[in-house]
């Protein structure tokens, strides 16, 4: 009985159907009755599929930061796109919808409204964050040293890894679920906001981040308060601008907020 | 650029030619997907996919580019099939000039969403197994059977015999396969 080592080129073959047809039945009588070779075969199976599954994702985290470049040069914008708006709420409930439309008085998404000078100017201005995910994560990493290993702040930190990695849609997809247990999570709000942001889903965007801007209890609300504000410029319709000078003004305001002589210039260009 | 320029591109996964292929090809299959009940969220979706696909089909020795197959041509191939199997699957309208180009057997080597999210479970383990890996494992194993790259041609291009490369392929395999079993979870 040879190892997997040795093995593997004879196992290859057997499943590329590059044996001969004396071979190919004689290795699948040795299947049938070595339990060990009919391991090694699903082994190696499970590896080729698991390395291609790998290459996939390390391909999409280069496409994600290749269509991030792209969204920010406005690539995507034009009037050929007025269906996408569409695509903007395809996530959220209804409900959660229709408050969101009421509360920002987002009543219509006008295609084709947007002023171009504000995708360059959003471009300019937008970075991922990279300040506060480092005192997230390194607060949650302290909660772990201090108590047991909690399984749930293990779920979030690996969502956060992901957006730190620019791995977007892999941190959209753990932050969704997170959520769903855990819907009040001010953390995976804010990250779930960012990175819908950084998707170019900025009504979703919004969604996420306007309520913590007023919760109290929310340290990071300045941080909310700038990327709401850039979300909102860039939704179609007047309503958006309006939002996001609000948000602007009230940082432009606030003498200890870290956001202020960048809302200040914002609002400058804007106007 | 020159397409041959812009393939070596994309077999080598720079940058550059990612962002050229969005500017050149992104916009036909757009429209072709909004004209057949998607969004620009599924067309974003849908270029990336085939962005994978085309990557697959580009890294064969055999493929040529000549007069006949132009990579944009490819490219909307690919990813117009890819669409109209999506909507099959989901059973959403297609626009009746579209139906011809339907093709049961064309392969991509895409999965359905079920299947898709198994196999992610499956395989998310291996992947990060594969992540603690040397370099060099990594490369090797990446070029062999997910770009499907001749051992031949991997060890020219790393400057090692055949032999080499497969022993050192195999071992490779055999540290994936240890390191899996150690972390079950």
């Amino acid at each position: 009985m040879k190892n997997f080592i040795e093995n593997i080129d004879h196992i290859e073959a057997y499943l590329n159907g590059e044996l001969s047809p004396q071979e190919h039945s004689a290795f699948e009588k040795r299947i049938q009755t070595e339990p060990e070779i009919k391991e090694q075969v699903e082994s190696v199976q499970d590896l080729i599929k698991g390395i291609s599954f790998a290459s996939e994702k390390k391909l999409k985290v280069k496409l994600d930061s290749v269509e991030s470049k792209l969204n920010k040069e406005s690539f995507f914008k034009s009037k050929e796109y007025n269906m996408s708006n569409t695509r903007k709420f395809r996530w959220i409930p209804l409900a959660a919808s229709m408050a969101f439309l009421v509360a920002a008085g987002l009543f219509f998404l006008k295609p084709g409204t947007t002023n171009p000078d504000l995708g360059k100017l959003y471009a300019e201005y937008y970075k991922p964050d990279t300040e506060v995910i480092k005192e997230v994560l390194d607060r949650i990493e302290a909660r772990g040293l201090a108590t047991e290993t909690n399984k749930d702040d293990e779920k979030l930190k690996a969502a956060l890894i992901a957006y730190e990695k620019y791995d977007y849609k892999s941190a959209r997809t753990q932050l969704s679920k997170f959520l769903d247990d855990f819907p009040e999570d001010q953390t995976a709000r804010f990250y779930m906001g960012l990175t819908q942001l950084n998707m170019g889903n900025y009504a979703l965007a919004i969604d996420y981040l306007q309520p913590l801007c007023t919760e109290e209890t929310f340290p990071y609300k300045d941080q909310a308060k700038w990327y709401l504000s850039l979300g909102c410029t860039q939704i179609e319709g007047p309503d958006g601008i309006i939002l996001a000078k609000k948000y602007l003004n009230q940082l432009v305001q606030d003498n200890s907020s870290a956001y202020q002589k960048n809302a200040k210039a914002f609002l400058s260009h804007m106007e | 650029m020159d397409s041959q320029q812009l393939v070596k591109g994309l077999i080598e996964e720079e940058h550059w030619a990612f962002e050229k292929l969005y500017k050149d090809q992104f916009n036909p299959l757009k429209s072709y997907v909004l004209r057949n009940s998607g969004t620009l969220d599924d067309a974003k979706d849908l270029f990336q996919e085939t962005i994978i696909a085309l990557m697959k089909v580009i890294v064969k020795p055999e493929f040529k580019l000549n007069d006949n197959t132009k990579l944009s041509t490819l490219t909307y191939s690919i990813g117009s099939r890819l669409w109209l199997m999506n909507l099959r699957k989901k059973k959403l309208p297609i626009a009746s000039s579209d139906i011809s180009e339907m093709n049961e057997d064309f392969d991509t080597g895409q999965e359905g969403l079920e299947e898709k999210i198994e196999y992610e479970a499956k395989h998310q383990l291996i992947a990060e197994s594969l992540k603690t890996m040397g370099e060099e494992c990594r490369k090797l194993l990446e070029f062999y059977y997910f770009k499907k790259i001749k051992l031949k041609e991997i060890a020219e291009m790393l400057s090692y015999t055949q032999a080499f490369v497969r022993v050192k392929k195999n071992r490779c395999m055999n540290e994936l396969r240890e390191l899996v079993t150690q972390n079950p979870d």
